[in-house]
């Protein structure tokens, strides 16, 4: 049987009276890439928020390497939120630095060659940037780091497509086979070859959790097979 | 990581507060220039005057720019960077006082060098002979004399940057409170209201204690005497040392609770 890297036992986690996760346990395998699947407001933002440490009152457990999400596990994790997360005062420069400062796996050489390939000046103000370059950068840092696990939220979700398949071959790129990759996105048909497990989650339940090999074994795409699923859902 | 937290966080409130350091610089030259073209005595004083009140405001920006920073890089976007950074929020937190305390007791130095200056600028108006006067006439009335008051004032500096160190943590903590469901529907009004309630709190609390278990600092001419007693002679000045205590302690008492909010009770929106 293949290691785990994330373990979830009995998790809910509710906004108000809204359950958005209800008692869900799953585990998911080291080394692999794992699509997480869902419709808007199914809870894939909420459960990459828990793994990382930035949602607290949750019900049941949540471990990345066996350890609860904190300092252990935030060191080890490449986190990568749909929103932009630097500092107003940041220029690109200071952004990769900060990263140096603060991460032991981050490379700071490979950085500055990504921020070139991008087309991103060093010293331009990250504020002043258009969402498509914010984009950039925040992947050229998360990517920079060699991380054991990586939780993109959504990376490509305000970009066109042209960036988005140069995106895609960034992060393919950037990946190793030792570490783990767990993405959400809504565009399963651009994505679909990449991801070797798919995990999707609706109804504030896991309807599956499986190799992409055996959910495409009957000639199906994942995107069939999401429709499917999620049209019994709703 | 202590050291490069508190570097990144210098840096950050510099990008803040470095707008006020520049208003509060032109406002200084400009009454300055002013103060030398200008021949005479009145003008003079008001410019240096002026100086005082610029940096009095920039003092007080400061303290709000420092708060609404922290409430940016803790619980507004950057915090998704902040909070997923392998430190401990202990750590964190202790690093966000620190830099805020930095800024802050540096633009007092300001202040307090400003009005040293103007004070000295009466002093060289009023001529050497006049400030004598006013000493004899202190000690005739039995009053504290300009060395006493001078040492009074830096004990009051020494006291005062306990109220900064409070006054930091308890807007760190209001902050930090009106994140908290059902408090964070009360928005900035309740924020504000926390932070007065609890800072009210805090000092008549710490009034209460010292008036219990007085501990007194008694400057005179020739001594600085730490006693229980009070003392009610008009050539000395009194300064209680318990609430100063007190001050510091309720201040190192509320990293705790904050800890523990950020680390069990705030989602990031």
């Amino acid at each position: 049987m293949s290691e785990k890297i994330i373990q979830v036992n009995n998790l809910s986690k509710s906004y108000g009276d809204h359950l958005v996760l209800n008692d869900i346990s799953f585990s998911l395998p080291k080394g692999e890439v794992i699509g997480l699947f869902g419709p808007n407001g199914c809870g894939k933002s909420t459960l990459m928020k828990i793994l990382t440490g930035l949602i607290h009152d949750y019900k049941g457990s949540v471990a990345i390497n066996s350890f609860t999400p904190g300092d252990k596990t935030k060191a080890l994790t490449a986190y990568l939120p749909e929103q932009t997360f630097i500092h107003d005062w940041m220029r690109n420069i200071d952004a990769v630095d900060y990263f140096n400062d603060f991460f032991k796996d981050f490379d700071k050489n490979k950085a500055l060659e990504m921020l070139k390939r991008f087309s991103l000046p060093e010293k331009q103000k990250s504020k002043t940037m258009s969402k498509g370059m914010q984009e950039k950068l925040l992947l050229s840092l998360t990517m920079s780091r060699e991380a054991e696990l990586y939780i993109l939220d959504e990376p490509m979700g305000g970009v066109d497509p042209a960036t988005r398949d140069s995106i895609l071959n960034f992060i393919m790129q950037n990946y190793t086979n030792k570490s783990t990759l767990l993405m959400s996105t809504h565009l399963i048909n651009d994505l679909q070859s990449v991801f070797t497990h798919a995990l999707f989650i609706g109804g504030g339940k896991v309807l599956l959790n499986k190799p992409v090999e055996e959910v495409t074994s009957d000639g199906k795409s994942i995107d069939d097979v999401f429709k499917e699923v999620f049209s019994n859902v709703w | 990581m202590f050291g490069k937290l508190l570097k990144n966080d210098l840096k950050a409130q510099w990008f803040s507060v470095s707008a006020i350091y520049y208003c509060a610089l032109i406002a200084v030259v400009v009454f300055e220039i002013g103060a030398n073209v200008i021949d005479e005595t009145k003008p003079k004083v008001i410019c240096g005057g002026l100086v005082c009140l610029a940096l009095l405001v920039a003092s007080v920006t400061t303290l709000i720019t420092v708060a609404l920073m922290f409430n940016n890089t803790m619980f507004g976007k950057a915090g998704y960077l902040t909070l997923t950074l392998p430190v401990k929020t202990s750590t964190l937190l202790i690093s966000k006082t620190v830099s805020g305390l930095i800024w802050i007791f540096s633009v007092y130095a300001l202040l307090i060098g400003s009005l040293v200056l103007w004070l000295y600028q009466i002093k060289v108006i009023l001529g050497d002979q006049l400030a004598e006067t006013i000493d004899s006439l202190l000690n005739v009335f039995g009053a504290p004399t300009i060395k006493t008051i001078t040492l009074g004032v830096i004990i009051a500096c020494i006291l005062f940057a306990a109220i900064i160190l409070l006054l930091v943590q308890c807007m760190y903590f209001s902050l930090t409170l009106s994140q908290i469901k059902p408090l964070s529907s009360f928005g900035k009004f309740g924020t504000i209201t926390f932070f007065f309630v609890l800072i009210g709190g805090i000092l008549s609390l710490s009034g209460t204690i010292s008036d219990a278990l007085p501990v007194n600092i008694i400057i005179s001419e020739t001594s600085i005497l730490f006693t229980s007693e009070s003392v009610t002679s008009d050539s000395t000045m009194n300064f209680r040392l318990t609430s100063a205590v007190v001050n510091i302690a309720a201040s190192v008492a509320l990293h705790f609770p904050m800890t523990f909010l950020i680390n069990k009770k705030i989602n990031l929106k």
